[in-house]
């Protein structure tokens, strides 16, 4: 029977694979178990650091009603990421040693996605801060998050799979109507009332 | 049954005071011989007293801390004493070590001298306690004879730094035995805070002018105990001259504390004492300054039984732990200023005396006009002198414990926050190297 023959010489193949796979995936799951106890306790101690810099506080007595998310939140993100990266990375040069460098492409690129989400954060977070402390009109307010929006959005097409010439000229176009829109916004703000006056005259 | 407990607390004070000679003073020359410069022995000393204060400070604001489980916290602390001591001569080689191992060492002392006096506070007061601390203290005062005479030999016979596990390990053993006698000694389990909610003007007067005279005179002694030695190799003394200072002052404390009888002889004794440390700097020959060392600590003694009788007198309106913290907590206070001005102020044995001596005089001031026992005003006087000297410390006091307070959280708050940074940054530093990037 040489399907038989054959069968049982793929499954001794494979159980061989595991035989070999079986140590680095004991390893492979120490390692990430560590990680997830070091998480924890390394959370627990960047909370109880936060609070005994009393930074929030500081931070609450500038801005009023503080930060929209607890610095002892954010902290304790950047900290479990940057765990959970080497974590993955030690898994990766245990298991597949040779997509070290892929891994480290892939992170690379991941990397540009957290910055665009950390500056789309800044951006709304930094309005939203802005908004709280001067105690702008609705409608400034409305204009800075469509400002905002546009400068996120040129962020963006910087992570697309798009031709590099297209990039620019998006980039292009968007800067171009961002100018465009502060400029009729600042001459809304400034000369408003007069062109109203001017158009009821008329 | 009392005298019982007397008998075990004089036991006490014997090995004690035999383990505290050998101990304490083998400590500064044993530094000295193995290369600490005069600077890094005084930052040791600093260290030490700055922690001390701050073990005095925590069980004067949480006397919770002695009050419970009295008599196994004694003996815990007592035993845990003699081991961090026992185990200096092992931190010579990193002063760092050193630095923090004789910083708890001392800070040790704190909690084992007040458990101690609550231990007496308990059991007598007043008249029998300052008995019992006569007692104490000439048990205490012949027993730091042997231990004098048994370091020296042992300087002598074995080579350093053998010599110095030699005479710290016996330490440990005779100190050992002081834990030993505490432990048939009656202590109720629960000590009450006994202390009055309203303390009446005259006792609070009466207790912070106590112990600003107390830690007036603490600074003088400790100022002189610093300076004394290079003044004598200034004037060309051989070491033995040095060594002997100790013995001389633990024949004097030995005697010192049967001549004083009274306010009135205490008072004579201050003023005696001045007299005799201020006549150190003036005299020019070495031998002298063995008689002048008996003479320092047999009067030393007066300003010792003056706090200690007015404290017994008014432990119920103080409270048993805060009269013992008091007590306790003045040698700390006395060595940190001491420090303070030896390690920035002069180094320069002469100067330095002259500070022992103007620290004196200011604590006799207080005993002459301020302190009723001791005053030589009418009372009125006295109530008001009384009054601007309380007024004038505790206005310091508060300043210096709020600066200090601001001071400490600000450190501790910047301290944390480069903490968080730095962790962050190691994080994210060990996850670059491998990652690889």
């Amino acid at each position: 029977m040489p399907f038989f023959e054959e069968l049982l010489t793929e499954v001794n193949s494979i159980l061989h694979e595991m035989v070999i796979l079986f140590p680095k995936l004991i390893l492979a799951l120490l390692v990430f178990a560590s990680a997830l106890i070091l998480i924890k306790y390394v959370n627990r101690l960047i909370k109880w650091l936060v609070r005994m810099s009393k930074i929030e506080e500081f931070i609450g007595s500038i801005l009023p009603g503080g930060l929209r998310i607890p610095l002892s939140l954010t902290f304790t993100i950047l900290a479990s990421t940057g765990i959970l990266i080497t974590a993955t990375a030690l898994a990766v040069r245990i298991f597949v040693p040779e997509y070290t460098q892929f891994y480290g492409a892939t992170l690379g690129y991941l990397a540009r996605i957290a910055s665009v989400i950390i500056i789309s954060l800044i951006f709304v977070f930094g309005l939203d801060a802005l908004v709280r402390s001067i105690k702008l009109e609705k409608k400034m307010d409305s204009f800075l998050l469509m400002i905002a929006f546009l400068l996120i959005l040129a962020v963006l097409i910087d992570l697309t799979a798009l031709s590099v010439e297209t990039k620019s000229a998006l980039d292009f176009g968007i800067s171009i109507g961002m100018g465009l829109a502060i400029g009729a916004f600042a001459v809304w703000l400034f000369f408003g009332e007069h062109l109203i006056a001017l158009g009821k005259k008329q | 049954m009392k005298d019982f407990g007397k008998l075990l607390m004089v036991l006490e004070a014997f090995f004690g005071g035999f383990y505290v000679a050998v101990s304490r003073n083998l400590f500064v020359p044993m530094l000295a011989y193995s290369g600490y410069s005069l600077q890094l022995i005084s930052y040791v000393t600093l260290a030490a007293a700055v922690l001390s204060i701050f073990a005095s400070y925590l069980i004067y604001n949480y006397p919770k801390i002695v009050e419970s489980r009295t008599k196994l916290k004694l003996i815990l602390l007592h035993a845990g004493e003699r081991f961090v001591w026992f185990s200096l001569p092992f931190m010579l080689g990193s002063p760092n070590f050193m630095v923090a191992t004789y910083a708890i060492a001392q800070a040790l002392t704190i909690p084992v001298g007040v458990l101690i006096t609550i231990a007496m506070f308990t059991q007598y007061q007043e008249t029998e306690f300052v008995d019992l601390t006569i007692k104490r203290t000439a048990a205490s005062s012949a027993a730091s004879i042997l231990g004098m005479m048994f370091s020296t030999y042992i300087s002598a016979e074995i080579f350093a730094p053998q010599s110095y596990f030699v005479a710290y390990s016996t330490a440990l053993l005779v100190g050992l035995v002081s834990t030993v006698t505490l432990v048939p000694y009656n202590i109720s389990s629960e000590i009450k805070s006994v202390q009055k909610h309203t303390v009446s003007e005259e006792a609070e007067f009466k207790k912070i002018n106590t112990f600003v005279l107390f830690a007036l005179m603490m600074v003088g002694g400790n100022i002189l105990g610093l300076s004394w030695s290079p003044l004598l190799r200034n004037l060309n003394a051989p070491v033995y001259i040095a060594v002997g200072l100790s013995l001389a002052g633990s024949v004097g404390g030995t005697i010192g504390p049967y001549l004083w009888k009274g306010y009135k002889q205490y008072l004579l004794a201050i003023v005696f004492n001045i007299v005799v440390t201020t006549s150190v700097m003036f005299i020019t020959i070495p031998e002298i300054h063995l008689i002048l060392s008996f003479l320092a600590s047999m009067t030393f003694l007066g300003v010792n039984l003056l706090t200690t009788s007015i404290y017994s007198r008014y432990v119920k309106v103080f409270g048993v732990v805060k009269a013992s913290m008091f007590l306790t907590s003045a040698n700390a206070v006395g060595l940190l200023i001491a420090s303070f001005i030896t390690c920035f102020i002069t180094s320069e044995p002469t100067t330095a005396i002259v500070f022992s001596t103007t620290f004196r005089l200011l604590a006799l001031v207080v005993a002459l006009f301020a302190i009723p026992e001791t005053a030589i005003t009418p009372p009125s006087i006295t109530y008001e002198f009384g009054r601007i000297v309380y007024s004038s410390s505790v206005l310091g006091y508060t300043f210096t414990v709020t600066a200090s307070k601001n001071m400490i959280k600000f450190m501790i708050e910047i301290l944390a926050l480069t903490f968080l940074i730095a962790s962050l940054y190691f994080i994210y530093r060990i996850a670059g190297i491998i990652v690889g990037v």
